[in-house]
């Protein structure tokens, strides 16, 4: 019964979402309150139904209900329990419904926190929420019904792709879908403003939070997805500009440039049109995104051709959804008028230098994401646009972003001096040089990553600059200063830690790429495997029972300096439902650096294939992205509103005058 | 009973709050405008003059500059309210006509459609009551599970395959033979099981892996009657006939008289005789008679015959690439008619067909590498 109610709650989801589309339209251009009233309504009713729907779904996972189809498919009775939860999303019928429901929570958190949003926009918001939201309840019922019945019941489901079992998909999917999801609330107002026909600095104040949550997660979800892969794809390889993980980029490469561009709209009520054209934009590419991973076009045009059911659906989502947005904004833009005017030296122009970065780095994955699947759709040529292509045209486009990074803040609104920002920046070039001179010394080459390493440090250091400078640090007693820093806007300390982050990052891809170790070879039980100042004695190899799979665990003592510090155990693991084997990882850390053991098959005479990695400063990666995300909640955290043009006060007496 | 109570509750509660805003009190209130947004930003500049985090000056050309927009936004509040809020009746009463009809309307038709009602009642008893409580799947399932504790049970292997076998679900057979084979040892039974699981997963077709598996259950017994049957059908499969015929016949000759398998050894010698008559279109390789008729042709007319042949295996692929032999014995035709090009064309095809699973392009690789 359970799956039947969840089916239902999924239905009249759809009928209240079609409902909301139309209703709260008519009351904004009518001006009815009580009109108005039913998108608020509908949108809290939305969520209910998905809640009651993906409860129910979620109750049949956990009884192991093999009556409904995507159960029996994707999940096994002996799983562990968590397992059995997150197999849900681990597949397309349930991870679309975690789409929608994340869909209906962001248009009741809308309904929720909206209050300070003009009546009619917030009513326009939620009816266009609910026309995205009624397309996808109409694709899930239509092609990928989670909730269809087999008539006979199996006694034992086909199992959770191995792969999948594993405490990062637990996370990583709900998070990632937070951050694409999260996007379409900016669509949505982006199309409620052009339909209102007023957009203005305030509009980007109201935007703006929505951006930002959606950002959070989104950066999150990327970081994790790519931790995720790193310790269990078995081969250390931590981004693999793969369309999946381009799919999620794409979004934070758009959203990143809109959470700038809101910047200048909010504090200037410049670059209107153009911010307005990116909120379209990065939702479009989250839809993208979608599309790419759920329509089957990456395991092979030809597999997309022959059961064309759910991409052709989704396409007609896009078009609809994309075009008519794209239609609606070349109607109505050219009817804005354009906000406060600027020099190109200005902290405007440094934001507008961003987006302009940003989108055309966009624009490259965007490229070779879809290249070779337009390519494939045309010629039948098979061919594959890997690191090589975006390391060659991404990496020139990000230095200058990275360069620009820490002079944004320093310059002052509409008129900046790039002269004193550098001045101010000195300590920040210091800091790079001091990294090359570092590298350098431990590392000698190759020149490339020496001056990558400066590059990073350099941002590190240009983040804090602007702390400094408006803390007045160095120059006022220190106190005065630690008092004026606890009073600065929470969202100065958010930009200080997401750029910082930004340099964070590049530090340990540098570090991981340039100075990574690497032993590959077959060892017995017994040998000694050396690797950057540690010693890893094969101990041998012996199975071992899992819950739902059996386990070749080999066990490796880790000794350094002469002293043992560990033992590291990866495994194969061999899971008898599906006829799969996965590899896992062992993983040491070591300050914020990482040992890497993976063993591969066991050869006939009794070696086992090793590879051993050792990666300096690799967590350095991940913990940039949680600065970032860090970063991003301080300043989602910041209430208060900024105006434009308050250029830094350097007048040391006026500065001391008590608040 | 219960569950259509529910489903009617659920969408009465939905109609019900919905239609919460059509009952209250009409209240025109304004909440939210950016009037109040541009007045915060006024304090906030006060704010930062305070703090010293900006100059008098500066702090004047902000306040100009959002004062102009809070004059503009409040103008346009003014125009707003001088636009009579529509309350019209008429208006409203058809909202509510159409939440109401079009709400429940819409959950039916999509329910009646794609539901599944008669799941929702308790599962008849005939299930719970059947005899000793167990269905075949039931006791697949504990054997599978008993599997799982003691992987290192061969004879559980040997009972699961057979019934994997019945069950249709080769590849699960091939492993658990595969199983048996190991842990048990080497044993005609087995090889021979293992090579039938191997031929119903290329749906009828000897490959060469079955091949061998048959010759080891020959070795080990020289009357295993699969064994003598399928390595008989593969002769026939390659198209020599009469060494099939004589495989065959010699079976049906050393036959117990009341042996069961006679029936399928006569009914393949007649199908082979009959097809050698008239050609049956849907037979998967080159067939025997074709095979022969190409032998008596000239070269010319040969490629010509083999790449008629070739074409219609080509669209059939197309059509269906679901077939790893099929993909091989196409590569290697082009490969005899010289056309490498289409070879190398027809190979990535292949791996693209049968990209999805690596069983199958695994089988396809050692038909390639086999016919080199």
């Amino acid at each position: 019964m359970i799956p039947e109610i969840g089916h239902y709650a999924l239905i009249l989801a759809l009928a209240v979402s079609l409902v909301q589309s139309v209703v709260p339209l008519v009351g904004a251009r009518t001006r009815d309150p009580v009109l108005m009233d039913v998108g608020t309504k509908g949108a809290y009713a939305q969520f209910a139904l998905m809640c009651v729907s993906f409860g129910a779904l979620a109750a049949a996972y956990g009884q192991s209900d093999f009556s409904v189809a995507a159960v029996y498919e994707n999940s096994h009775s002996m799983m562990p329990a968590i397992y059995k939860f997150t197999s849900l999303w681990g597949n397309h019928e349930g991870s679309m419904l975690l789409w929608v429901m994340i869909l209906a929570l962001f248009g009741a958190l809308v309904a929720a926190f909206g209050a300070n949003v003009p009546t009619s926009l917030k009513a326009t918001v939620l009816a266009v929420q609910s026309w995205i939201a009624a397309f996808f309840y109409l694709f899930i019922l239509v092609t990928s019904n989670p909730f269809m019945r087999l008539a006979v019941v199996p006694a034992q489901g086909r199992d959770l792709n191995p792969i999948l079992q594993d405490p990062g998909l637990a996370i990583h999917p709900p998070l990632l879908y937070v951050g694409y999801v999260g996007f379409s609330i900016s669509f949505s107002f982006a199309v409620a403003a052009l339909i209102e026909g007023r957009i203005d600095a305030a509009w980007a104040r109201w935007v703006r939070p929505w951006v930002l949550l959606a950002w959070i997660f989104l950066t999150l979800g990327i970081a994790m997805g790519s931790y995720w892969a790193y310790y269990t794809l078995g081969w250390g390889g931590w981004w693999f500009w793969d369309p999946v993980e381009n799919a999620s980029f794409m979004p934070w490469l758009a959203g990143t440039a809109l959470l700038h561009s809101a910047l200048v709209m909010e504090k200037r009520e410049a670059l209107k049109v153009w911010t307005i054209l990116l909120a379209i934009l990065t939702f479009s590419l989250s839809l993208i995104g979608t599309f790419i991973v759920r329509s089957g076009v990456l395991t092979s045009v030809h597999a997309f051709a022959s059961d064309p059911a759910r991409g052709v659906f989704i396409l007609v989502i896009l078009l609809l959804l994309i075009g008519g947005a794209l239609a609606l904004y070349a109607w109505r833009a050219p009817t804005l008028r354009q906000g406060g005017l600027f020099a190109p030296i200005s902290r405007e122009g440094a934001l507008v230098l961003n987006n302009l970065l940003l989108s055309t780095a966009c624009a490259t994955v965007f490229v070779g994401t879809l290249y070779p699947l337009a390519l494939e759709a045309v010629t039948g040529a098979k061919i594959s646009v890997g690191a090589p292509f975006f390391n060659l045209t991404f990496a020139p486009l990000f230095v200058p972003i990275l360069i620009a990074t820490p002079f944004g803040p320093l310059l002052a609104w509409k008129r900046g001096d790039l002269a004193g920002a550098s001045q101010r920046l000195m300590f920040a070039f210091l800091a790079g040089a001091l990294g090359v001179l570092v590298a350098f010394a431990l590392q000698g080459k190759p020149a490339v990553a020496l001056a990558a390493i400066g590059l990073g440090f350099y941002v590190v250091a240009g983040s804090v600059a602007e702390l400094i400078e408006r803390v007045g640090l160095f120059r006022v007693p220190f106190t005065t200063a630690m008092n004026r820093a606890g009073g600065l806007p929470r969202s100065t300390w958010g930009t200080m830690f997401a750029h910082a982050g930004l340099g964070l990052t590049l530090i340990g891809i540098v570090c991981e790429t340039a100075w990574g170790l690497e032993t590959i070879g077959a060892y017995k039980p017994g040998d000694t495997i050396p690797i950057g100042g540690y010693e890893l004695k094969y101990e041998g190899i012996a199975p071992r029972q899992g819950p739902n799979f059996t386990a070749d665990v080999a066990s490796f003592a880790v000794v350094a300096g002469g002293a043992r510090i560990g033992i590291m155990e990866p495994s194969k693991r061999a899971f008898a439902a599906r006829g799969m084997n996965t590899s896992e990882a062992a993983l040491m850390t070591r300050g914020l650096g990482q040992l890497y053991v993976a063993i591969g098959d066991v050869n006939p005479d009794k070696t086992t294939t090793v590879r051993v990695y050792w990666k300096p400063f690799v967590l350095l990666i991940w913990i940039g992205g949680l600065f970032m995300a860090f970063g991003g909640t301080l300043s989602l955290s910041d209430r208060r509103l900024r105006v434009g043009a308050p250029k830094l006060a350097r007048n040391r007496a006026r500065a001391e005058t008590p608040a | 009973m219960v569950f259509w109570l529910i489903l009617l509750g659920m969408t009465l509660a939905t109609l019900a709050f919905l239609a919460l805003p059509f009952l209250a009190r009409a209240r025109d209130e304004r909440r939210g405008d950016d009037v109040a947004v541009y007045r915060d930003q006024l304090a906030e500049i006060d704010r930062d003059l305070g703090a010293g985090r900006i100059v008098a000056e500066e702090a004047e050309a902000s306040r100009i500059e959002v004062s102009r927009r809070l004059l503009k936004a409040a103008e346009r509040e003014k125009e707003a309210a001088s636009d009579a809020p529509g309350v019209a009746r008429g208006r409203r009463t058809a909202a509510v006509a159409f939440t109401i009809l079009a709400l429940p309307a819409i959950a039916a038709a999509f329910y009646y459609r794609l539901g599944a009602p008669w799941e929702a009642q308790p599962r008849p008893a005939v299930e719970a009551k059947a005899p000793a409580g167990l269905t075949l799947a039931d006791m697949i399932a504990r054997v599978e599970a008993h599997v799982r504790d003691n992987p290192s049970d061969g004879r559980s292997y040997e009972v699961l395959a057979p019934v994997y076998m019945r069950l249709g679900r080769f590849d699960d057979a091939v492993g658990a033979w595969r199983k048996a084979v190991e842990l048990l040892g080497d044993d005609a039974n087995r090889q021979a099981g293992l090579g039938e699981a191997l031929v119903g997963q290329t749906q009828g077709e000897v490959t060469a892996e079955a091949r061998k598996a048959f010759e080891k259950a020959l070795a080990l017994d020289a009357d295993s009657v699969p064994a003598r049957y399928y390595l008989a059908l593969a002769a026939f499969q390659d198209g020599r006939r009469e060494e099939a015929r004589q495989k065959w016949t010699g079976m049906l000759a050393s036959a117990p008289s009341d042996a069961p398998w006679t029936a399928p050894v006569r009914r393949a010698l007649a199908e082979m005789d009959a097809q050698a008559a008239t050609a049956d279109p849907a037979a998967p390789g080159p067939r025997a008679s074709d095979v022969e008729a190409a032998a008596r042709m000239d070269q010319g007319q040969r490629n010509d015959f083999i790449r008629g042949m070739v074409d219609r295996l080509s669209d059939k692929l197309k059509q269906n690439g679901d077939d790893p032999e099929g993909w091989a014995r196409l590569v290697r035709a082009y490969g005899v008619l010289g056309e490498t090009g289409k070879a190398e064309a027809a190979t990535a095809d292949a791996r693209k067909a049968l990209g999805d699973s690596a069983v199958k392009l695994a089988r396809f690789e050692d038909a390639l590498k086999a016919a080199r």
